[in-house]
């Protein structure tokens, strides 16, 4: 299981939809969240794209220097991006990095946002640009070069000089859910994404998009994007989700829906469809949670509950065949370091999470009136095999 | 499953052409045989070439299935410029190439995608030819008719996007080519891949193209579209009247 958390590069507050406990996402503060999350032994973390973020590739090459081992999960494109320079730039994070880059296939969804950036075609022919782009990268990528024209891309003798760590290129992951997004993914990707949609809804498109790779002889994995409101007790987790909510009025509601309305996204309209605008019904599915929705594009559900309840739940979609998760909580640097605390110990992650490999005696845990520290200090001794 | 697999039709939807022949010349040594040669096929179409023995429309499918490399010009497939072998494609000779030393079954699994699925893929290619019965016979004892559908039942099962006909029916008597042309048409309605046949025989181009052009020493000369339904009653008078011109074209050539 890779579980990731969320670099929020288009800000974070402590309540949604108010400025009350908003909280500014200066370089430091990001900077805090990507050494919580390489610390407490996440397997990456994904950060998002679009106009009401700071850039995904600024970003990201300005935090990993101060990570070692947490992966970056980070958007190309298609039709922003030529696909050679892609490449590149793929490969050169690869390589500075140390290859730890995973790249993030975004189509895009809101066609008024594209329409700014230049893109002005309609949803399936961004799908097919899509489809354009990753056959060049992909090639490009794997040392070939390349000649194509294409209905929306051309190029000539298209090639990759330097190659990154990863070969023959970082893993691709992508989100959609409209059928000319499954197209693309059984062709082209390695693990496909889906919002926190209720497990049946997400076992519909796993099987459909399983079904489509199988015609390309491809096998593809899967992941899910959901937030987490994990607490010790079922209750606190409630009070939680309601509290997160607690300064949205309904015209805040009805503005975000009607710019929601707007996407041609098929996925953006799925989560819509969960909550229908409403604050009334909200828990769609077992511990499944729109309230996050209400306000906020793009994944708009959340697990809540206790540790064990949540991590069962996480473990239903793992039984559908998800091995990827990517989490986020509000605030960001708090929850990152609540679910890990909370869930981690529950859920048979990577080896990273249960090796604390100090090469000294640190301080662990609330030492009591400078005395004794309430933990058994065997554990930690340092082992001559535990390099850094 | 499998008569899903070989009755689906192949992805439809795309605008880019599935093959673009771009300004394409070939040389073999100081003989120029193509000339700064355009052609596009879209998904589905069935594009006939018709011209005089020589005149170069056998080197055009050869460069379309990637056997030779164009001297100036290129030939993309999906977009994609061809280098090498066209996966995509495959192509049918005159003379059905069968490995007399494999069954009729054995000759076709050898193509179909390399899955558990091959021999059921194999049969249910075969019986779209009517030659299921057929499968443990060993082709020497079939007529050439019988060889020719087994030639395109493989080049079914390997469910190709394009099919490259060399005159595929140059061998057979009259009637059989008669049937043949049916069975293709039908085959193709049904499974909607693209075809490139290059024949001498007029009627058969009329019959069956969607467009026909007549290639005359290395460059095309004369494009017909055909928009009739199928399938074409050979008297019918426009079909009569657009063999007249195209065959005036080849032999005024």
């Amino acid at each position: 299981m890779k579980l990731f958390w969320f670099i929020p590069t288009f800000g974070d507050s402590r309540y949604l939809a108010s400025p009350k406990g908003a909280r500014r996402t200066t370089f430091a503060y990001l900077c805090q969240i990507a050494q919580a999350v390489d610390e407490l032994g996440y397997y990456g973390a994904l950060l998002p794209t679009g106009r009401s973020c700071d850039d995904a590739w600024v970003v990201a090459s300005s935090l990993f220097p101060f990570t070692r081992k947490m992966r970056f999960l980070v958007a190309v494109r298609p039709g922003l991006m030529s696909p050679t320079l892609t490449a590149r730039m793929v490969a050169s994070f690869d390589q500075m990095s140390g290859g730890r880059l995973l790249i993030n296939v975004v189509t895009g969804g809101d066609p008024v946002e594209l329409a700014g950036d230049g893109v002005l075609l309609d949803h399936d022919e961004r799908y097919r640009l899509t489809d354009e782009f990753l056959t060049i990268f992909r090639r490009i990528s794997a040392q070939e070069s390349v000649d194509f024209k294409g209905e929306h891309l051309e190029v000539r003798d298209a090639k990759l000089l330097f190659a990154g760590v990863q070969k023959p290129y970082p893993e691709l992951y992508f989100g959609g859910s409209s059928s000319a997004a499954h197209e693309v993914a059984g062709k082209h990707i390695d693990v496909y994404l889906s919002w926190g949609e209720p497990p049946e809804q997400v076992a519909e498109k796993i099987a459909e998009v399983r079904k489509i790779a199988a015609r390309y002889g491809r096998a593809v994995r899967f992941g899910v994007r959901l937030h987490i409101i994990v607490r010790e007790t079922e209750k606190e987790a409630w009070t939680a989700a309601e509290d997160l909510i607690r300064y949205v009025t309904d015209d805040v509601i009805s503005g975000a829906q009607k710019i929601f309305a707007r996407f041609d996204s098929s996925g953006q309209q799925r989560m819509s469809q969960l909550h229908a605008g409403k604050r009334e019904k909200l828990e769609i599915s077992p511990n499944l949670w729109a309230g996050v929705g209400l306000v906020r594009g793009g994944a708009g559900t959340a697990l809540v509950g206790d540790p064990e309840t949540v991590a069962e739940r996480i473990r239903e979609y793992a039984d559908l065949g998800v091995d990827s998760f990517i989490f986020s909580g509000y605030p960001h640097l708090e929850e990152a370091y609540r679910v890990a605390e909370l869930l981690f110990p529950l859920l048979r992650t990577t080896p990273e999470l249960t090796q604390t490999s100090p090469q000294y005696l640190s301080p662990f845990g609330e030492a009591a009136a400078s005395g004794a520290s309430p933990h058994d200090r065997s554990r930690l001794r340092a082992s001559p095999q535990e390099a850094r | 499953m499998v008569q899903a697999i070989l009755n689906q039709p192949i992805q439809e939807t795309r605008k880019t052409p599935l093959v673009q022949v771009s300004r394409v010349s070939k040389q073999f040594g100081k003989k120029r045989v193509l000339h700064e040669v355009d052609l596009e096929v879209a998904e589905h179409e069935l594009v006939v070439v018709v011209g005089r023995s020589g005149c170069g429309k056998s080197t055009l499918l050869r460069l379309l299935a990637g056997l030779e490399t164009a001297t100036e010009g290129q030939i993309f497939v999906d977009g994609l410029g061809l280098r090498g072998a066209n996966a995509v494609a495959r192509l049918m000779f005159q003379n059905s190439a069968l490995l007399p030393w494999k069954t009729v079954l054995g000759n076709v699994v050898l193509a179909a995608p390399r899955t558990s699925d091959a021999p059921a893929v194999a049969m249910e290619a075969l019986s779209q030819v009517g030659l299921a019965d057929r499968a443990k016979d060993w082709p020497a004892i079939l007529s050439g008719g019988q060889q020719q559908r087994v030639a395109l039942a493989r080049a079914l099962a390997s469910q190709a996007g394009l099919l490259l006909l060399d005159e595929p029916l140059g061998a057979l008597d009259a009637l059989t080519r008669l049937e043949m042309q049916a069975l293709i048409e039908k085959i193709w309605i049904k499974r909607r891949f693209s075809i490139v046949l290059v024949t001498h025989d007029v009627e058969e181009a009329v019959t069956l193209g969607d467009r026909v052009l007549v290639m005359d020493r290395g460059q095309f000369v004369l494009e017909k579209e055909i928009l009739m339904a199928r399938p074409r009653t050979r008297t019918s008078p426009e079909l009569v009247e657009l063999k007249e011109e195209i065959l005036s074209r080849v032999m005024g050539s």
